[in-house]
């Protein structure tokens, strides 16, 4: 009996070693491809590389970053200027502004990754489908990816969410329902060209099935263009939930979020109580964020592209 | 005589497009033996492809193949299940294409690609070697087809392969399985001159080892020769003439093959204008009436405008499609 728990555990164990090997193995070729070269010279890369991990890191870490609980409020402490204690001031309720805006990346990030995840896995296969079917099946996927394009996201997401209630869950399906399109359109677009490479007529040569076909062959090769997507669509998620929350159609109060909080300050953005700080740094930080998710996903996409490489 | 391996019989193979159909083959026959290498030439779009594809069962919409058999070992391919035809696919019949470049999956490795067929077919469909043996038969397999320090290669990828090697390792995949026929669509258009006649005598050993039939497709002649048992020459969707190497080399029959051989240049030659065929090729669309050949050819009489013309047997297993050998033409 033990011995067979040691066996296994060892088997387990080669496998782990196994797939440090494989990883290692991935990310040292990785960093010899022409993309990886390209990105380490690119100042865009660096820039919103920086931003990129420095944002990731803050949402990680946001509960060592922050020095005040984002949502407790102490209304002996109302709208504080900037100080070491509250570097972004404190808020008409006496919440610290800095630690809800690291609390906020959070959300963003929470949003953008479930975003992502979301529309990827519903336009991911039904691209390669319908690209790889071709057919009444493209036809078919193709007109509702048209039709779903032809309306205004935000304005859909709004009416998701004023008719089946907001939260951070809701907002990411509210902006799927169009978002996914797009991811269709592109993975189709990729699937056609790849579809007629020889090595994929090849594939069929040996007797392949479909199946193996559109996911070992026809996906690793159209991966590219979809890893640059998928970086444009965080600062595109971010923007969007917080327009959504700015609107007061996105995440609800005690969660901390960027677009609300810029709605809840606006008020004193000027007369009767002017403290324009509270909505200007907590705006800076969003503005520098979505930047450096463009500026990386810029270069990610150029990185992808040879003729833009020189 | 004995059954032969494959026969091909009024196949048809037409691609239905808006401004037409485009009969790209149009009613082929031929066979192959046990072990024999049949030359299939033409000229570029005359068919030559489609019919191996079709062979395969590898022809996409809008192409369709509408009528004739394909007896492989004595069953007709066109009637299979999908099913049953992928299974045949990279086992019993495969395929080499044209271009090494591009047949590659250029994301995988070497390996990895040739162990495909081994672990689709031997391993997970037939049980004849087990998971663990695959990578000694992929090495066997690279030393097979002459790839040298083959130990090394298999974990690198395409871009790191010559064009020669490249090909050399398509085959190695193809033949994995030891495939009975090998239907190879001009395996050495797209490489260099001097691996091309490494390639050839790599399929000519292939065949001395593991006695596979090959159906080689290809515009040179040259190659035709130096290759083949036996030759089929096609011209527009059909075969005008077929016979063994020596014969066909030796005493063409019809107008288009010897116009083929005249435009072919010779080493040593006096010096003069290289022959071509006047005309084009024709409109697979609308095709000439009669024999498709007449516009371009020098012997055309009124019949050939009219009727197309029958397989005519000239000589022992020499076959010809013109009217000129037909008692019809010499009253």
């Amino acid at each position: 009996m033990l011995d067979r728990i040691r066996g296994r555990l060892r088997t387990f164990e080669k496998e782990i070693v196994i797939t440090i090997v494989h990883i290692r193995g991935y990310l040292r070729r990785l960093q010899r491809s022409p993309a990886f070269r390209y990105l380490r010279r690119d100042i865009r890369a660096k820039v919103g590389g920086v931003i990129v991990l420095l944002v990731v890191f803050t949402a990680i870490f946001a509960g060592f970053i922050a020095r005040h609980d984002p949502t407790t409020q102490n209304l002996s402490n109302r709208f504080q200027g900037p100080s070491w204690e509250y570097p972004f001031g404190t808020d008409d309720a006496g919440r610290d502004i800095f630690s809800r805006v690291v609390y906020g990346a959070r959300t963003a990030l929470i949003i953008g990754t479930l975003l992502v995840v979301v529309q990827t896995s519903i336009g991911l296969p039904l691209g390669l489908l319908a690209g790889y079917r071709g057919g009444k099946v493209d036809n078919l996927i193709m007109r509702l990816v048209d039709a779903v394009l032809a309306m205004p996201g935000l304005i859909i997401a709004l009416a998701f969410v004023a008719v089946f209630g907001p939260g951070i869950y809701k907002v990411v399906l509210a902006l799927a329902i169009t978002g996914w399109a797009g991811c269709a359109r592109l993975m189709r677009g990729q699937t056609l060209a790849i579809k007629e490479e020889t090595y994929i007529e090849a594939a069929r040569a040996i007797g392949e099935k479909d199946r193996t076909i559109i996911f070992n062959y026809v996906l690793p090769n159209a991966i590219s263009p979809l890893i640059v997507m998928m970086t444009m669509t965080f600062p595109a998620a971010i923007l969007l939930s917080a327009s959504m929350s700015f609107l007061g159609l996105g995440v609800m109060p005690p969660t901390p979020d960027w677009g609300y909080d810029l709605n809840a300050y606006k008020k004193f953005m000027g007369d009767p109580m002017p403290a324009p700080l509270m909505t200007i740094l907590p705006g800076i930080v969003m503005v520098i964020t979505i930047f450096g998710f463009n500026f990386f996903g810029d270069a990610l996409r150029d990185a992808y592209d040879p003729r833009l490489r020189e | 005589m004995s059954e032969p391996l494959l026969k091909v019989q009024g196949l048809k193979t037409y691609f239905f497009l808006e401004r037409g159909v485009v009969k790209a083959v149009d009613g082929v026959d031929f066979e192959i033996k046990k072990g024999e290498i049949l030359g299939l030439v033409g000229e570029t779009g005359c068919g030559k492809s489609v019919t191996a594809l079709s062979i395969m069962r590898l022809i996409s919409s809008p192409g369709k193949t509408v009528e004739g058999k394909v007896i492989f070992e004595g069953e007709d391919l066109l009637k299979k299940s999908g099913e049953a035809m992928r299974k045949i696919r990279g086992t019993k019949i495969s395929m080499i294409f044209q271009d090494p470049h591009t047949s590659l999956d250029p994301v995988f490795t070497i390996g990895y690609q040739i162990a495909e067929p081994i672990e689709l077919h031997q391993v997970e469909e037939q049980h004849l070697i087990s998971a663990k043996e695959v990578p000694k038969k992929v090495v066997e397999m690279l030393k097979l087809v002459g790839i040298p320090d083959p130990d090394h290669r298999v974990v690198e990828y395409p871009h790191q392969f010559s064009g020669g090697m490249k090909q050399r390792a398509m085959t190695a995949m193809m033949i994995s399985c030891n495939p009975s026929l090998l239907i190879a669509d001009e395996p050495t258009t797209a490489i260099d001159v001097t691996i091309q006649a490494q390639i050839l005598d790599l399929m000519r050993d292939l065949r001395r080892k593991l006695g596979t039939s090959i159906l080689l497709i290809t515009h040179n002649l040259g190659v035709i020769a130096e290759m083949c048992d036996r030759v089929a020459v096609m011209y527009a969707g059909n075969i005008v003439e077929q016979a063994d190497i020596t014969t066909l080399f030796g005493s063409p029959k019809h107008p288009y093959t010897r116009a083929l051989l005249e435009a072919v240049p010779k080493v040593g030659a006096k010096r003069r204008e290289l022959k071509t065929i006047p005309g084009m090729v024709p409109s697979l669309i609308t095709p000439p009436p009669g024999c498709k050949f007449h516009p371009r050819c020098p012997h055309a009489m009124d019949m050939c405008r009219e009727e197309f013309p029958q397989m005519i047997e000239v000589g022992k297993e020499h076959l010809v499609r013109c009217y000129l050998y037909s008692g019809a033409s010499k009253k």
